[in-house]
C-alpha cells in the first residue's frame, strides 16, 4: 500500500509542478478607439426663454427676475385665534330647570399688530366651535356671529341642544364650519373700531327638564371658538406705516466665479419695472447695488439716478370687489450705457451682487382715512430685465474649474503598455481656446499637466464676423507609466481654458449654432492578462 | 513544453516502478506459449476492453482517480494553446503561427476535468446478481469557441490593424463552463452485456455562453468612431450571487458478440441535464447597431465625475437589452458510440472505431480509429488476474480540430491499473501541421 501512496503523492507533485507557473498568460493588443466625447453648444448654456433674437440672427439675450417688495403674508398674516368661556359655581348648588348658564356678547380681538382692519372677506378659513356640558339635564344653546355673513345671511347656530351628562361623563359637541366667502365686519359693536368681531352665545337648561346639580368649582358648561387658517380674499382698513428693510442681501452668480479676464461687451440694458396693486401708497428706495468679483476682490457700485433716490408708487384704486378689479400703479426705469455704468458692472464678470433696499407702506400716513385695501392677488413688486446683445471681445478670458475624482485606476487586467491619447477639438466658436488639465493629488499638489500649451484654433469667420467653418485641432498626449501612476493618484483636476476672440480687439456676435466638440481617442498597446 | 514531456516520462517510469515484483515475469519473458489455446480462450483470454466492461472484476471495489486535459483546434497551434496551459507571454511570432492557419470558420475546444470514483462489487447477493454501484465526483471545465479569422485577430491583435476596415464577427461563439458534480451509477452486467444508469447533482461555478449570429466591427481610420453591429445573445453567470444547482443523468449500454465475443459495441450518453443559474445571471439579447464615438459627457457642468462608471456605460452601449435573473441552461451533453474488435491468437491486439460528439459550439463529430496491442503480459493459469502492458496508437478526425494522433499506454497490475495517454500531440507521431494537445491519466486502485 505504501508504494501506491508514494505513487499518488509523487504524481501529484509532478502534476502540480508541471502546471504551475507564476507567469500569467498574456498578450498585447494594438487598440485604436474613441474613449469619450462631449459637445458644448450655446444652446446647452442658454435657455430658449433667455434668447429674444430671431432665429439665425446674432444672439440677444434677456435675463429676467422678479422681486416681491412686500414680504409674503406681511399684510395677510391673520393669526389663528381662540376665544372661550365656561360656567362654574363656588358652591354646590342645584340649578333649576330653565336656568340661564351663559348669555355672552363677546368680542374677538384679532392680533393684526399695527394694522387696523375693518373689513375682511375670506377666501378660506374654518371655525371650530366646541361646546361641553357636565350637567345632568339637557342644555339648549344658540351661537351667532352677527357681523360675519355669507350672502348677507349672518352666521348662526340656533336652537342647539346637548344631551344630559354628568361630571365624570361630559357631553361634547364640536362643529366645524367652512368660512370660505364669509364677509367679516371687524368694526365692532360701535362700528368705529377695528380688528374686532362680535360673538353671541346663549345657553340654558331645558325649561321642561328637571334641573341639575352643580359641584363647587367644577366647570359645568364651557365653550370655545377657534378661528383657524384664515386666508383673506380682500381686506380693508388702515395698513399702517410699515417699513421693510433689506440690508446687504446677496445674489450669487456661481457660474461666473469660474470666469475671469477681460471682457468687452457691445452693450447692455437693464429695465426696472416697479408695480403697486395694493390700495396703499408704497415707498421704494434702492440704497445700494454693488457688483463683486471674489477672485480679484474688485467691487463696483452701480451708478444711476435711481440709486439712493426715494420712489413713491401711488396707491391702487379699487373698482369692484366681485370680481376683484383694481388699478395698478407702475414706474419704470432703464439703465443703459448712457445713464449708468451697467456695462462696466457686467464686464467685471461679477460672481456676486450685494444690495440694500427699503420699502415702506403708507409713507404719508393714513391719508385714505382707513380705506387701504388689498386683494389676495395684489402685490408690490420689482421686475428686472437685463438685455444685451451676446457680442463681445475677449482677451485672456479664463474659465477655471476644479473637478473632484476618485482617480483613474488602471485595470490590473488590462494595463496600458504604450499609448497616446488624442484630444480632437472641433471649435465652432470665434475664439482660440487653450486648455490645460492640471492633476492634483489628495493634498492638492500638482503632479502633472495634460495638454500644456496646446491651442484649439478659433473657427473661421466671414466678413460679417460669423463663424462659417469650424476648425479641428488634434492634441496628443503620451501615456507613460509615470503618467498612468499620476492619473491613479489624481484626486482633483483643475481645468483651465483661456479664450481669445479672433480677430483680436473686435467684438464678435454669437450665434446659437456655435459649438465646441471634444473627442478623446486612444491608440496604443494594451496588455491582456488571464 | 519541456515540463510537459518531463511529466509524461515520469508518469511512465512511475507506472513501471509501481509494479508488484511478485507478479513480474522473469527478465526476458514475454507471453506464455505453453498453455493450450482452448484453455486460454476459456479461462485466460482477457480481451482488451475497458475494465469490467461486460463482467465484474474479481476484486470488491475500485478506487479511481481521473485527470483529463484536451485542447484541440483546426486553426490555433498547439504551441499557442499551450500558452494557456503553461502560462507565457504570447508574442507576435506565436500569434503569427496561428494567423497563418486561420480559415473562415475556426474552432477551438478545451476540456479539462478531474475527479475520483469508488466502485463497489461486494461479495453478496449483489455480485451474485451482477450488480455494481459507483459513487463519483468530478470537476469539469469546458472552453469552446467558434470564431471567424477576424474575431481571432481582433481578440489577440486588437483593432488597430483594422483601421478603415470592417472585421466580420459572425458567426462566432464562446462557451466556458465550470461545474462540479456527484453521480451515483448503477450497473447491471448480463451475459456478455452491461448496462448502467446514473443520476447526479451538479453545481455550476461559472458560465459564459455568447453566441453571435451576425456581427461586424468597422474601425474608422483614425479611431474617431467604431461601428458595431451584432445580433446574438449571451448568458453570463457565476456563483457570486448564490448557489446554482442542477441535475444530470448518464447511461451506457454495451454488448459483445461474434465468435469468442471478440466484437464489442458500446453506446453512452453523459451530462444530460441542466443547471439553474442563480438570480445574478445576466441574459443579453442584442440586435445592436451602434456608432461609438466615446462615452458621452454632454452635460459637463453637471456630471458627477466620481460616479461615472465607464465599464457599465460601455456595456450598456454595446449590449442592448440586458435582463438579470435566474436562468436555466442545459449541460453540454455527450454521446459516444464505439465498435471494437479484439483480434490475434491471444487477443493481443484490438481495433476500435469510435465516434463522439459533445454539444459545444464549434464542435463537429469526432471520429477515431485506434489500435491497441499488448506489449507485455504475464498470465497465470489458475488465477483470474494477470499483469500486462498495452500500447495504443490512434488517429482521429473532427472535433475542434482536423486530423490528429494519439499515443497511449495501459498498464494493469494485480492491484492497480494505470492508463496514460497523449492525445493529438503536434509533431509527435504526425506532421507538425496537426494541432492539438492533451493527456489523460487514469489510476485505478483495486481494493
Amino acid at each position: 500500500m505504501k508504494i501506491y501512496l508514494r505513487f499518488v503523492a509523487v504524481a501529484s507533485v509532478l502534476f502540480w509542478t508541471a502546471c504551475r507557473s507564476d507567469e500569467q498568460t498574456s498578450w498585447d493588443i494594438d487598440v485604436i478607439t474613441p474613449l469619450a466625447e462631449a459637445r458644448i453648444g450655446l444652446d446647452d448654456i442658454l435657455a430658449d426663454s433667455n434668447i429674444i433674437s430671431a432665429p439665425g440672427d446674432p444672439l440677444v439675450v434677456r435675463f429676467e427676475s422678479n422681486l416681491n417688495l412686500l414680504p409674503t403674508d406681511s399684510i395677510f398674516s391673520i393669526p389663528d385665534t381662540t376665544i372661550g368661556d365656561s360656567f362654574a359655581l363656588p358652591i354646590n348648588f342645584n340649578l333649576p330647570s330653565g336656568f340661564q348658564l351663559l348669555n355672552l356678547n363677546d368680542l374677538v380681538r384679532f392680533n393684526y399688530g399695527n394694522l387696523n382692519i375693518t373689513d375682511v372677506i375670506l377666501s378660506s378659513g374654518t371655525l371650530v366651535s366646541t361646546i361641553t356640558s357636565r350637567l345632568d339635564d339637557r342644555v339648549l344653546y344658540s351661537f351667532s356671529i352677527p357681523k360675519a355673513s355669507f350672502s348677507a345671511v349672518p352666521f348662526q347656530l340656533l336652537d342647539q341642544s346637548l344631551d344630559p351628562a354628568s361630571t365624570n361623563n361630559p357631553v361634547t359637541r364640536q362643529t366645524n364650519t367652512d368660512l370660505s366667502g364669509y364677509v367679516f365686519d371687524l368694526k365692532g359693536p360701535s362700528s368705529n373700531e377695528s380688528n374686532q368681531l362680535q360673538l353671541t352665545l346663549s345657553a340654558r337648561l331645558d325649561p321642561n327638564g328637571n334641573g341639575s346639580p352643580v359641584s363647587a368649582n367644577v366647570s359645568a358648561f364651557e365653550y370655545s371658538n377657534q378661528f383657524l387658517n384664515f386666508k383673506p380674499y380682500f381686506a380693508k382698513g388702515f395698513f399702517g406705516s410699515q417699513k421693510y428693510r433689506t440690508e446687504n442681501q446677496r445674489i450669487s452668480v456661481a457660474f461666473l466665479r469660474r470666469i475671469t479676464g477681460n471682457l468687452d461687451l457691445e452693450d447692455a440694458t437693464m429695465d426696472l419695472f416697479l408695480e403697486n396693486s395694493i390700495g396703499a401708497d408704497f415707498g421704494f428706495l434702492i440704497r445700494k447695488f454693488k457688483a463683486m468679483k471674489s477672485s480679484s476682490g474688485l467691487t463696483l457700485d452701480l451708478a444711476h439716478p435711481l440709486i439712493g433716490q426715494q420712489q413713491l408708487l401711488a396707491r391702487s384704486t379699487n373698482f369692484s370687489i366681485y370680481p376683484a378689479s383694481f388699478s395698478t400703479t407702475t414706474k419704470s426705469f432703464q439703465l443703459n450705457s448712457s445713464n449708468s455704468n451697467l456695462k462696466q458692472v457686467l464686464e467685471l464678470l461679477p460672481d456676486e451682487f450685494e444690495y440694500s433696499i427699503d420699502a415702506e407702506l403708507n409713507p404719508l400716513g393714513n391719508v385714505s382715512s382707513g380705506n387701504d385695501f388689498i386683494f389676495n392677488t395684489s402685490n408690490a413688486k420689482a421686475s428686472f430685465a437685463l438685455t444685451m446683445p451676446f457680442k463681445f471681445a475677449a482677451n485672456a478670458l479664463y474659465f477655471s474649474d476644479t473637478i473632484k475624482t476618485t482617480g483613474f485606476e488602471e485595470s490590473e487586467q488590462s494595463p496600458v503598455t504604450q499609448a497616446s491619447l488624442f484630444l480632437d477639438v472641433e471649435n465652432g466658436f470665434p475664439f482660440d481656446l487653450k486648455c490645460t488639465f492640471e492633476l492634483l493629488d489628495e493634498n492638492r499638489i500638482k503632479i502633472d499637466t495634460l495638454l500644456p500649451g496646446d491651442i484649439a484654433l478659433a473657427g473661421l469667420v466671414d466678413e460679417t464676423l460669423r463663424v462659417r467653418q469650424s476648425t479641428k485641432t488634434i492634441m496628443e498626449s503620451k501615456v507613460t507609466p509615470q503618467r498612468l501612476e499620476n492619473l491613479n493618484r489624481t484626486r482633483y483636476i483643475v481645468v483651465k481654458a483661456r479664450l481669445n476672440t479672433v480677430p483680436e480687439q473686435t467684438r464678435l456676435p454669437m450665434y446659437i449654432d456655435y459649438f465646441l466638440r471634444v473627442q478623446l481617442r486612444g491608440k496604443g498597446l494594451v496588455r491582456i492578462k488571464l | 513544453m519541456k515540463q510537459f514531456f518531463t511529466l509524461i516520462a515520469c508518469l511512465f517510469s512511475l507506472a513501471l516502478l509501481a509494479q508488484n515484483p511478485a507478479v513480474n515475469p522473469p527478465k526476458g519473458t514475454s507471453i506464455r506459449t505453453d498453455i493450450p489455446v482452448e484453455a486460454i480462450q476459456i479461462t485466460k483470454i482477457r480481451l482488451l476492453r475497458e475494465p469490467s466492461a461486460v463482467s465484474l472484476p474479481a476484486n470488491h471495489a475500485n478506487l479511481e482517480f481521473l485527470g483529463n486535459y484536451l485542447s484541440n483546434s483546426n486553426a490555433v497551434t498547439t504551441a499557442f494553446s499551450n500558452a494557456f496551459l503553461n502560462p507565457i507571454f504570447i508574442d507576435e511570432t506565436l500569434k503569427e503561427t496561428s494567423y497563418k492557419r486561420l480559415v473562415d470558420a475556426n474552432r477551438f475546444g478545451l476540456e479539462f476535468s478531474y475527479g475520483a470514483a469508488v466502485s463497489f462489487f461486494p461479495d453478496s447477493s449483489w455480485r451474485a446478481n451482477r450488480h455494481a454501484l459507483q459513487i463519483s465526483y468530478k470537476q469539469d471545465n469546458f472552453i469552446a469557441a467558434a470564431f471567424t479569422a477576424d474575431v481571432f485577430r481582433l481578440f489577440f491583435g486588437g483593432n488597430a490593424a483594422y483601421a478603415d476596415k470592417t472585421a466580420e464577427l459572425g458567426k462566432s461563439a464562446f462557451y466556458n463552463l465550470r461545474s462540479r458534480s456527484i453521480y451515483i451509477d448503477y450497473k447491471k452486467v448480463l451475459k456478455g452485456s452491461a448496462f448502467s444508469f446514473g443520476l447526479g447533482v451538479v453545481q455550476g461555478n461559472n458560465l459564459i455562453d455568447t453566441r453571435i449570429n451576425a456581427g461586424s466591427l468597422f474601425t474608422e481610420a483614425e479611431g474617431n468612431f467604431l461601428d458595431l453591429q451584432w445580433k446574438g445573445k449571451a448568458l453570463i453567470a457565476n456563483n457570486a450571487q448564490g448557489v446554482s444547482p442542477g441535475f444530470a443523468a448518464r447511461m451506457s449500454a454495451g454488448t459483445s458478440f461474434g465468435r469468442w465475443k471478440r466484437w464489442f459495441i458500446n453506446f453512452k450518453a453523459e451530462d444530460i441535464g441542466f443547471i439553474n443559474w442563480n438570480s445574478g445571471s445576466t441574459l443579453i439579447n442584442a440586435d445592436t447597431s451602434v456608432r461609438f464615438t466615446g462615452l458621452q459627457f454632454n452635460d459637463l457642468f453637471n456630471t458627477e465625475w466620481g460616479t461615472v462608471q465607464p465599464a457599465d456605460s460601455l456595456r450598456r452601449i454595446f449590449t442592448g437589452s440586458t435582463i438579470t435573473g435566474s436562468e436555466m441552461a442545459a449541460l453540454p451533453w455527450l454521446v459516444n458510440a464505439s465498435l471494437s474488435y479484439s483480434g490475434g491468437t491471444n487477443a493481443n491486439y484490438m481495433v476500435v472505431l469510435d465516434a463522439r460528439y459533445r454539444n459545444l459550439p464549434g464542435m463537429k463529430p469526432l471520429l477515431g480509429l485506434s489500435f491497441y496491442t499488448k506489449l507485455f503480459e504475464n498470465l497465470h493459469t489458475f488465477e483470474p488476474l494477470s499483469t500486462r502492458l498495452t500500447g495504443k496508437i490512434g488517429f482521429c478526425l473532427g472535433g475542434f480540430g482536423r486530423f490528429n494522433s494519439q499515443l497511449g499506454a495501459n498498464w494493469e497490475g494485480k492491484n492497480q491499473i494505470i492508463r496514460a495517454e497523449l492525445s493529438a500531440i503536434e509533431g509527435l507521431i504526425a506532421p507538425r501541421k496537426l494541432s492539438g494537445t492533451g493527456f489523460m491519466l487514469n489510476y485505478i486502485l483495486k481494493l
